[in-house]
């Protein structure tokens, strides 16, 4: 198996989950390797991926785990790179030998928000350190510092989308905020412990690469 | 606000984004010196526009040509349009998001009458005057092509250039013209009007006598012509998903109703070898699950079993599906069908429900053929047929409707005496007969609107006395206004633009259809439609006839007189008829 870690970035933001599960497969057929197929009456490629989000994100940390007999990580990136349609890049890949399952242990994704102007970070500052900083949407809001404002919504049991955040981010401080303005940076997941997903990807792998 | 940022917001609130988002592997580099810059256009929505192989194909010729930069455009769905319209942005190509009107021409695919609408919606949303007259030369030369050229006339007036044929070659050339006279629109549109295959309304003033003045363009030699081995492959799920073989232009049959049969005449056929390699390369361009064979009756290609044996071993090793389209009844064979993976349902279209009527439009199947055909799916374990009609057929009367309730009981009669049980699933499907130019029906009536809706009644209820057949018939306003459409002339260019601009857009869906408006239209411009739905004489001089097309008048008014005797001819294979088509290019009949 080999995992990898890519951004849906640009023009692919806009496409579905179920349209990027065709596409991946079909780049990594371009790319001329031959993936495992399913039994039964409609064999396919067996792919997953990790929990959907929703159209129109960025994001900077999506998994795909693709059940291959190949070894060589470093020339998987180097055939697989050039077969993706340009908005999707990867930036690492693990070999393991059983499904990560990541989208069962998927807990809480972090997002960023940037290029904010000094008077929402102080706001949101200010909002951090009042009464309110355990009430939505506040309670999600990690740091707000140098343009950026951090926030980590959870999945699972109590999913919170992140254009649910914005609604109640904007009703709050009176702003103008859409999904596009958002970048997903990380997946975090809850297996003994809380821990980003590429930390738990590199200690169950074989090989790591990073490109 | 940044114009992308403004357009990457009104994404995110309209259906299916990824329709305008573009990013798709395969699209060319975009690093040419000073190009010149076109855009191939489809009307209707990328879904739609993505599964045409003629927009596959020009794009690629025109990428391919060292000073040509091409992209596309497809009609935005209502939601999107109307986004456009409020936020005052002017529709863009896919690709770098350049505004239409800014590029040096742009070339609409003309595939469907019930799209016309979308022309004048595709270029009120660019903000492009719509007649060719009211344009200057900062707006881009306006080309159309596609199957609809074979009668341009109603659709003539908002383009400069109308290539009629193949425009694979002919694209070519004036897009060589359009870099030697940047700018000088007049001077372009003269040299393209001496083009073979190019039609100029503004320089080609048509005569009352019927001379004619544009030749259909037609490729000569097939084997060698340009082929877009790395296609595009669509971020979205489009209705055709597939890269598509072309094995042979034109068509052995010779139904009387068919307008692609006689469009695409004289029939040029692709080797078996040059199709294999096509095959193996396009199976690793684009990494898709299935590959089609295509052409307009995939059966009568001459060399199938040599094909098929070769392309089969590297489908097979790919794990790649092979569909066939277009399987004629009397070319279906056992081989054929052990071939053709299962995909649930089998369609055929036997098109009239009796000989006679067969005969007439000499659609050359017989009883024998249908109930073989259909013996043999339901030995192999097919359970689903499908099978099409068309109503309002020269000559029909109601002996002939029943004739299709005949084939059905016997279709389910086969079912049970094949399988020993009766749960085959019979799909009726009609649409209403449209004469169309260029066949030899041309001259022929289009039924009243209120015979189609008894035939309808009548059919439905003489089917709803079978068990397990489903009926679904077109609606009639639509082959109606295919009629007008079809046959017509400039005077319902009007037309169009006055539908348009009460709400009509998106007419060939069934949701956005609202055929009030072109009733409307059509009154408001004076246009009664008996004009154009009524029987032609054969001495009328019709709006297509200063084209030639090869095929000559006295052949087509042959095989008219031959149909109202109800004598058929045979199919091109087993015999010549000499109908001239092959003046323009060597026609391939195997055995000759």
């Amino acid at each position: 198996m080999i995992t990898v870690k890519f951004s849906k970035i640009g023009a692919t933001r806009y496409m579905s989950h179920l349209d990027l599960q065709t596409v991946i497969i079909r780049s990594i057929k371009r790319a001329g390797f031959v993936p495992n197929y399913s039994q039964g009456h409609n064999p396919h490629p067996i792919l997953k991926m990790s929990p959907a989000i929703p159209v129109g994100i960025n994001s900077e940390a999506e998994y795909f785990t693709i059940d291959i007999d190949f070894d060589d990580l470093s020339i998987f990136n180097e055939k697989l790179s050039k077969n993706l349609p340009s908005d999707l890049v990867c930036s690492k890949f693990w070999k393991t030998t059983t499904n990560p399952k990541l989208t069962k242990y998927a807990s809480q994704t972090e997002y960023k928000l940037e290029d904010i102007d000094e008077d929402e970070i102080n706001m949101i500052r200010g909002a951090i350190n009042s009464d309110i900083s355990q009430e939505m949407p506040v309670k999600h809001i990690d740091s707000a510092f140098n343009g950026v404002i951090k926030v980590t919504l959870p999945i699972g049991n109590k999913t919170i989308r992140l254009d649910r955040f914005l609604e109640e981010y904007n009703r709050l401080f009176d702003k103008n905020h859409v999904i596009t303005d958002a970048k997903k940076v990380s997946l975090i997941l809850e297996t003994s412990r809380i821990i980003n997903a590429d930390a738990y990807l590199s200690e169950i792998a074989l090989t790591t690469l990073s490109v | 606000m940044d114009i992308n940022k403004k357009i990457d917001q009104i994404l995110i609130t309209v259906d299916k984004p990824a329709r305008y988002a573009g990013g798709e592997f395969g699209l060319p580099k975009f690093d040419k010196k000073n190009p010149i810059k076109a855009c191939m256009i489809f009307p209707d929505i990328y879904e739609i526009g993505m599964s045409n192989l003629g927009i596959r194909i020009l794009y690629d010729v025109l990428n391919k040509k060292p000073r040509v930069e091409c992209e596309r455009c497809f009609a935005p769905w209502t939601d999107m349009g109307e986004k456009l319209k409020k936020e005052n942005i002017e529709l863009f190509s896919i690709e770098r998001r350049t505004p239409l009107k800014e590029f040096d021409f742009l070339g609409f695919s003309m595939q469907y009458e019930l799209l016309y609408s979308n022309l004048i919606y595709i270029l009120d949303l660019a903000n492009i005057p719509y007649y060719a007259k009211d344009r200057d030369d900062s707006f881009p030369i306006i080309i159309a092509g596609g199957p609809c050229t074979a009668n341009p006339e109603p659709f003539a007036d908002f383009f400069d250039l109308i290539c009629i044929g193949e425009g694979e070659e002919v694209i070519s050339q004036i897009a060589d013209i359009i870099l030697e006279k940047r700018g000088d629109k007049k001077s372009i549109i003269e040299k393209c009007s001496n083009i073979k295959g190019v039609y100029a309304p503004s320089i080609h003033t048509i005569r009352k006598n019927g001379e004619k003045l544009v030749t259909k363009a037609v490729v000569q030699d097939f084997n060698n012509i340009s082929f877009p081995e790395n296609p595009i492959v669509p971020n979205l799920g489009v209705v055709h998903d597939r890269p598509v073989l072309e094995l042979f232009r034109g068509c052995y049959s010779n139904c009387r109703f068919c307008q692609a049969s006689f469009f695409y005449r004289p029939i040029r056929v692709k080797s078996s070898d040059i199709l294999k390699k096509q095959a193996e390369e396009l199976i690793k361009s684009t990494g898709c699950e299935e590959l089609s064979l295509s052409s307009l009756s995939t059966g009568d290609y001459p060399f199938l079993t040599e094909l098929l044996n070769d392309i089969i071993p590297i489908v097979d090793k790919n794990k790649v599906k092979l569909q066939l389209p277009s399987l004629r009844l009397d070319s279906f064979t056992e081989e054929l069908m052990s071939n053709t993976r299962m995909t649930g349902s089998l369609t055929f279209a036997p098109e009239a429900g009796t000989q006679r009527l067969r005969d007439v439009i000499n659609k050359n199947i017989t009883e024998e053929d249908i109930e073989k055909t259909l013996r043999l799916a339901f030995k192999k374990g097919y359970r689903n047929v499908k099978l099409y009609f068309m109503i309002g057929l020269p000559t029909e009367t109601d002996e002939d409707l029943l004739g299709i309730v005949d084939i059905v009981k016997r279709a389910k009669m086969a079912y049970f005496e094949e399988t020993n049980r009766r749960d085959v699933n019979v799909s009726v499907s009609t649409s209403v007969f449209v004469p169309k130019p260029l066949t030899p029906f041309q001259w022929a009536p289009q039924i009243s609107r209120e015979e189609m809706k008894r035939k309808h009644i009548f059919l439905r209820d003489e089917l709803g006395k079978q068990r397990g057949v489903r009926f679904s018939w077109s609606d009639e306003r639509v082959s109606y206004l295919e009629a007008i459409f079809a046959r017509g002339d400039k005077r319902l260019s009007e037309v169009i633009v006055k539908a348009y601009e009460e709400g009509a857009v998106f007419d060939s869906w069934t949701e956005k259809f609202a055929f009030y408006l072109w009733e409307k239209a059509l009154r408001d411009c004076g246009i009664n439609a008996l004009e154009y739905t009524r029987e032609y004489g054969l001495e009328e001089i019709l709006p297509w006839s200063f084209i030639d097309f090869g095929v000559s008048d006295n052949y087509l008014k042959s095989e008219y007189k031959k149909a109202y005797l109800g004598e058929s001819s045979k199919g091109c294979k087993i015999e010549c008829y000499g109908c001239g088509a092959s003046k323009l290019a060597k026609c391939y009949t195997p055995g000759k």
